[in-house]
């Protein structure tokens, strides 16, 4: 379905009445995981779900989780109608959910130092943090906060042949009906972000709800709340609400700006969490000079958000250069905005 | 960058002229600045002429310096100013009649000039790295800035000349009169530990002046570095005790001696984990106590090494207050649950061991009251739990019975939550309510709040014109100080680090920077992070060291020096800079085999100046005051080396 | 005598009477896709996998080949044939099924590891023969599945991707794995009282179809990605002579009492603590 309005089109799925959409402003990201245990806490401590990560954090460059998910496939071709073939990752590639002795050593008085046990430690979700690439002084990093993409195209609806997962009808949330779904994994390998995860206890796989329960009212207190991960986020590095609320800042972001960009848009889902692209410091000389350098390569980018990267980060200096000289600009406001009624649009489509 | 601003002109004049010592004389023979009781002629008006400081005007005459210490009520004075009413000098180099003759003098100001020739961009280039253009156009920048604040965290403190760091960071913001207003200053974050109601917590905290003692000061004491440190620190650290500069406890008896400290109480903190030298607190220190309670939320090192744990009620498990010094609000706790198991809140803790004490004191029935050695106060075990109960203002019987209490006594006794006359009062209700934003603000506070602006410090005395609460009353670079002087630190300057290592045998530098997602040693071994992480303790390395080492990301290896030796897993860290062992800190001793830890490799030492007070005799400017004036453990200076563990030979 | 016992009194009575119809191993007839059933009047040596009597009865080999699903990878298998024996009572069906796999998977616990699996696939209204994958909305079918894991589900379904588990499996498996291959066992009732569950004929004049498919775990097969056969008939074989009856009904009779013995000698040694 396609709204329009004044000319503007805003592409949701057919047969959705409204889209819920992120976005994630790289250059707040700090790494340091709250979102991540925030999700973590609420949906996947249990039950088989110890391993899973439905919000996980990454440095990128880097393996990420799980390891080298962008090798596996997944999505679609280049007309979009034809699903690409993906594989599914090793058990090994997402890390164990590590168990501790801490039990021995609290209160049985072992020597041994605090370790997974069982000796398996040579991979986690995290393992290569802060690694990135290049050379100091010119090394870089950053960290990329992932849930579901609630795709408007999704490869993992199309991939189950029992149509057990779906896009919920009011708002594009993509969920696996648990009745349904026989754990076949169709939809683990069809994901090309890999965010579709088989519980083995139960037999079937699960993902990221993009916490509807909240955004429904039934989060703490009975009021409409944003995912965990947005609301727990320190530096309040995202925006939520709806792709198609033409008056919020995503709509904006996203269509109106173009700053806010999808994530390996060649995969062809059409996400709906998008990312305002991350900044750095430019490059020293080996004199210890500025330069003009980028510091992250511009190809680099581009290779994880599609050739829009580059009109993304210039309408961004370019906004930032206008503030700099004293200007209003909307995009920056939306960025920088503290006021969590505009971070958090998730009533606008509510009876009155 | 201070030389840029300087040579090219960029500072600003009057800010320096009005706020600054920068227009002071200095005496060239002492090197203490010139007194207006040791120049006959200038006009001054106070009590203590040798604790005002001479300034020369346009026309060269010497005139007393407004605001100086001697002509103040204390160190804070509201009805003293530094407005000028002549325009004083900033470059003086001349000589100065005095009652000791014909002396000659500088001003602050040239001596700050000469100081700063020092620091050409190529001297700078190779001491830092930093490009000569390029730490020159920030300087620029940052002085042509309409408002320009720096904000920087804890780093600079892990090192032993941080005072210094710390000086020369801060006269950025000074030359530049970015400071004193909305969006300038300097932002030092370290912890977020300001009372803001200080005074009700004082009053509820100790009927009597409370007997804290600098952690580092007394653990470097009490741990016997004296015997082993270099003589000039050891005759410094001395004095600063005999001097009564600095306290330590347990204090001198009337012999001349000092006992060993018996019993430690751990509250709030995990030291047996994280004190500096950690070496020499377990081996000279801990065979010193006869008793060891911990209360805490934790089992963490400190839990693991004392005979008693006393489980204490977390964060959401109780009612408490929360204050810091980035904002100016009071936020509440409130039980979300009740405490786990058999824990208390830390009051009830302390509370029911009153209790415990009373009641066998009551028992015994012959307890006589005890004197206090320093104030002026008994001690009575037979009713220690209704004293600690007691409002000590109101002499309400019983009131201070829950934690609830304690709170709504602090809040009550507060200009901040309970200005004098006036009906704006703050109860605890109020701050669950919401948070709520003090209503006035107290002595400590150095701006008044401004409705709708975030709270900015310094505007009393940049904009008011109070005189700052130095010894000069300016914002003050130069000290006098004996102690300075001898170290030549009486301007900010640059210093090597003192060797503690030797270099060619221990060529990397060490740091133990802090951790993204612990609170110190909290939550270190948190399960669910340890799992984002690899699980046990790392060590980043640059892969130039590595692959010169042949170690490879997740090995293990080994880091040591001469004072002790971790294995830990090294992981592979482009950004770090070539030399460099970082290991983020605060991994608990359990984490390691051999129970060693970060701190091992760090001796237990400590910067003297940090140790004065000032001026010598009576101490307005600097004294000691826990967070506010006092010797820092320092961590940064140390030297290791990193080999493989299991390699060839092995 | 307590509830349990009385209870299993009444069950071997129940058997008794339901046994009258029991007969020496006969040889049903086979043709060409035929799954011959043979009729016995008492399954002791065939309620077991390994049972003795698996040994007297025919076995069908029944080739496979992928099932040709719209899932990636369907022509991916690596099973092209099986054995099927089966054997009816008046009120269960015994199916064994066999066949070659080198490697035993039988742990789903971890994402790139699949069971193998079969399944038995019958239509639920006897007399039709629904589309072979998984029937159709018109002509639904009812399928039993055993997974390598242990599981096994008896399931309904009207088209790929519609499997819907019934709530209780009325199904019974045993396994075994041995040089190599699966043994597989599936017992059911011939005709359960209840909805949607198909009726396994007990005469030999009424016909039905049965198809089967097998799942290679280690090949990740799993899903559409099968070795499948084609429908088979099912050719029931013929109940004996009404004398039979007789005799089975006197040798049932003398069960019962020496059960009912049997549990009273338990009682006297105190055996029982329940």
């Amino acid at each position: 379905m396609s709204t329009s309005d004044g000319g503007e089109t805003i592409d949701i799925a057919d047969d959705v009445d409204h889209q819920v959409a992120m976005v994630m402003d790289l250059n707040k990201c700090i790494g340091c995981q709250t979102c991540t245990i925030a999700c973590k806490t609420n949906w996947t401590d249990g039950g088989g779900r110890e391993y899973m990560y439905w919000n996980n954090v990454e440095t990128k460059p880097g393996a990420g989780y799980p390891r080298d998910w962008e090798e596996l496939g997944g999505g679609w071709d280049e007309e979009g109608d034809e699903r690409t073939p993906g594989d599914l990752p090793a058990q090994e590639d997402y890390g164990a959910p590590w168990d501790f002795n801490h039990e021995q050593i609290m209160y049985e008085g072992s020597d041994e130092p605090l370790r997974p046990m069982d000796n398996a430690a040579d991979w986690s979700p995290n393992w290569d943090e802060d690694e990135g690439a290049g050379e100091y002084p010119n090394s870089y990093y950053f960290y990329l906060p992932r849930i579901c993409n609630h795709c408007t195209h999704p490869s993992c609806v199309e991939a189950c042949p029992r149509s057990a997962l779906y896009k919920r009808e009011e708002d594009g949330i993509v969920l696996v009906d648990q009745d349904r779904c026989r754990g076949y994994r169709y939809c683990v390998e069809g994901c090309p972000y890999k965010k579709v995860y088989y519980n083995a206890m139960k037999k079937t796989s699960e993902k990221c709800i993009f916490c509807y329960p909240r955004i429904e009212g039934e989060g703490p207190d009975g009021e409409v709340r944003a995912p965990a991960c947005a609301e727990d986020c320190p530096p309040q590095l995202r925006l939520v609400g709806y792709l198609d609320d033409e008056e919020g800042p995503i709509h904006k972001l996203v269509n109106e700006y173009e700053v806010a960009v999808r994530l390996h848009p060649e995969y062809r889902t059409e996400p709906n969490v998008y990312y305002i692209p991350p900044f750095a410091p430019p490059q020293h000389a080996a004199d210890g000079e500025t330069t003009d350098e980028d510091r992250i390569p511009r190809e680099y980018l581009e290779e994880l958000f599609g050739p829009a990267v580059n009109d993304a980060l210039e309408t961004i200096e370019r906004e930032r250069e206008k503030v700099n000289r004293g200007e209003d600009s909307e995009v920056m406001e939306m960025l920088t905005t503290t006021d969590t009624s505009d971070q958090y649009r998730l009533e606008v489509f509510d009876e009155a | 960058m201070a030389r840029t601003i300087v040579d090219e002109g960029r500072y600003d004049e009057a800010h320096l002229k009005e706020q600054t010592d920068m227009p002071l004389l200095v005496r060239e023979d002492t090197g203490k600045f010139l007194r207006a009781s040791e120049v006959p002629g200038v006009n001054v008006n106070a009590d203590r002429p040798d604790h005002v400081f001479v300034m020369a005007d346009a026309d060269g005459g010497l005139r007393a310096a407004p605001g100086s210490l001697g002509a103040r009520d204390g160190q804070h004075d509201e009805t003293a100013s530094i407005e000028l009413d002549f325009d004083p000098q900033l470059a003086v180099d001349r000589t100065v009649s005095t009652t000791d003759g014909s002396v000659a003098v500088r001003s602050v100001w040239n001596r700050l000039r000469e100081e700063l020739a020092t620091y050409t961009p190529e001297f700078v280039n190779e001491e830092t790295g930093v490009g000569r253009e390029t730490h020159q156009e920030i300087a620029r920048e940052f002085a042509e800035a309409d408002r320009g604040k720096i904000i920087h965290g804890k780093g600079v403190n892990d090192w032993y000349h941080n005072d210094l760091g710390n000086r020369a960071i801060q006269l950025l913001v000074t030359l530049t009169g970015h400071i004193g207003r909305q969006g300038t200053g300097l932002d030092h974050y370290v912890g977020q530990e300001k009372i803001w109601t200080y005074e009700g917590w004082s009053s509820l905290n100790a009927p009597v002046p409370s007997r804290s003692v600098p952690t580092t000061l007394w653990t470097y004491y009490h741990c016997d570095v004296l015997d082993n440190a270099d003589a000039e620190t050891t005759r410094r650290v001395r004095e600063a005790i005999d001097e009564d500069w600095m306290p330590v406890y347990p204090a001198e008896r009337e012999d001349g001696s000092r006992p060993d400290p018996r019993i430690m109480f751990i509250w709030r903190g995990n030291y047996f984990n994280q004190a500096k030298g950690n070496v020499a607190v377990e081996e000279q220190l801990w065979p010193k106590l006869d008793l060891v309670v911990d209360v805490n939320f934790r089992m963490d090192s400190s839990a693991l090494y004392a005979d008693i744990v006393l489980p204490s009620a977390s964060h959401y498990e109780k009612h408490d207050l929360s204050m810091t010094d980035m904002h100016s609000y009071v936020h509440p706790f409130t039980p979300a649950v009740e405490p786990l198991g058999e824990s208390k809140t830390d009051w009830q803790i302390f509370r029911e061991l009153a209790a415990k004490i009373q009641e066998l004191a009551r028992e015994r029935d012959d307890v006589e009251p005890v004197q206090d050695r320093e104030f002026d106060r008994e001690i009575d075990l037979e009713s220690i739990h209704e004293d600690f109960v007691r409002d000590w203002e109101s002499g309400e019987e019983g009131r201070l019975a829950d934690d609830r209490e304690a709170c709504e006594y602090i809040l009550e006794h507060s200009a901040e939550t309970n200005p004098p006359e006036s009906d704006e009062q703050i109860t605890f209700e109020d701050t669950v309510e919401q948070p709520q934003r003090m209503r006035a603000v107290g002595d400590h506070w150095t701006s008044d709040l401004e409705e709708g602006e975030p709270y900015t410090p310094w505007k009393r005395y940049v904009q008011e014109k109070n005189p700052w609460p130095t010894f000069t009353g300016r914002q003050q670079y130069y000290v006098d100080h004996d102690w300075f002087l001898e170290l030549g630190e009486e301007l900010p300057t640059h210093k090597e680090p003192p060797t503690l290592q030797d270099k060619a045998e221990y060529p990397l530098n060490y740091n133990t920077p802090h951790g993204r997602w612990s609170i110190h040693s909290t939550w270190r071994d948190s399960e669910k992070m340890l799992r984002l992480q690899r699980g046990e303790p790392v060590v980043h390395l640059n892969p130039d060291d590595m692959e010169e080492r042949g170690i490879e990301d997740g090995d293990t290896v080994r880091i040591y020096n001469d004072l002790g030796s971790v294995e830990v897993q090294a992981k592979r860290y482009p950004s770090g800079e070539p030399g460099t062992a970082r290991m983020y800190f605060a991994w608990e001793r359990f984490q390691f085999p051999d129970r060693g830890n970060f701190n091992s490799l760090v001796p237990l030492y400590m910067k003297p100046t940090q140790l004065v007070q000032y001026p010598e005799d009576t101490g307005e400017h600097l004294y000691f005051r826990p967070n506010y004036w006092g010797p820092t453990g320092v961590n940064s200076d140390v030297r290791v080396e990193v080999e493989r563990v299991g390699g060839e030979g092995e | 005598m307590k509830r349990n016992e009385l209870l299993l009194v009444a069950v071997l009575a129940a058997v008794v009477i339901g046994a009258t119809a029991v007969l020496p191993p006969g040889v049903g007839a086979q043709s060409e896709r035929g799954i011959p059933v043979e009729y016995t009047a008492t399954a002791d040596d065939l309620d077991s996998v390994t049972g003795n009597g698996w040994e007297e009865v025919q076995s069908v080999t029944v080739p496979l080949s992928s099932a040709g699903a719209d899932v990636p990878s369907a022509d991916d298998v690596t099973i092209e044939q099986m054995r099927a024996q089966a054997v009816r009572t008046d009120s269960r069906l015994y199916l064994r099924i066999s066949w070659a796999d080198p490697t035993r998977d039988t742990s789903e616990a971890s994402v790139r590891e699949f069971a193998d699996g079969a399944a038995v696939q019958l239509p639920t209204d006897g007399d039709q023969q629904p589309p072979i994958a998984m029937g159709s909305r018109e002509s639904p079918v009812n399928v039993w599945y055993w997974s390598g894991s242990g599981e096994t589900e008896e399931l309904f379904a009207g088209g790929p991707g519609t499997t819907t588990q019934f709530q209780q499996t009325t199904v019974a498996t045993e396994h075994t794995y041995a040089d190599g291959r699966w043994q597989v066992l599936f017992t059911r009732q011939l005709a359960p009282d209840e909805p949607n569950r198909t009726t396994v004929p007990s005469a030999a004049d009424e016909e039905t179809s049965v198809a089967f498919a097998v799942w290679n775990g280690s090949n990740m097969e799993v899903a559409g990605q099968k070795s499948a056969s084609q429908w088979h008939r099912v050719a029931i074989g013929p109940a004996p002579p009404a004398y039979e009856r007789v005799l089975w009904a006197v040798a049932g009779v003398a069960i019962v009492i020496t059960t009912l013995v049997t549990i009273q000698g338990i009682r006297h040694t105190g055996g029982d603590g329940s």
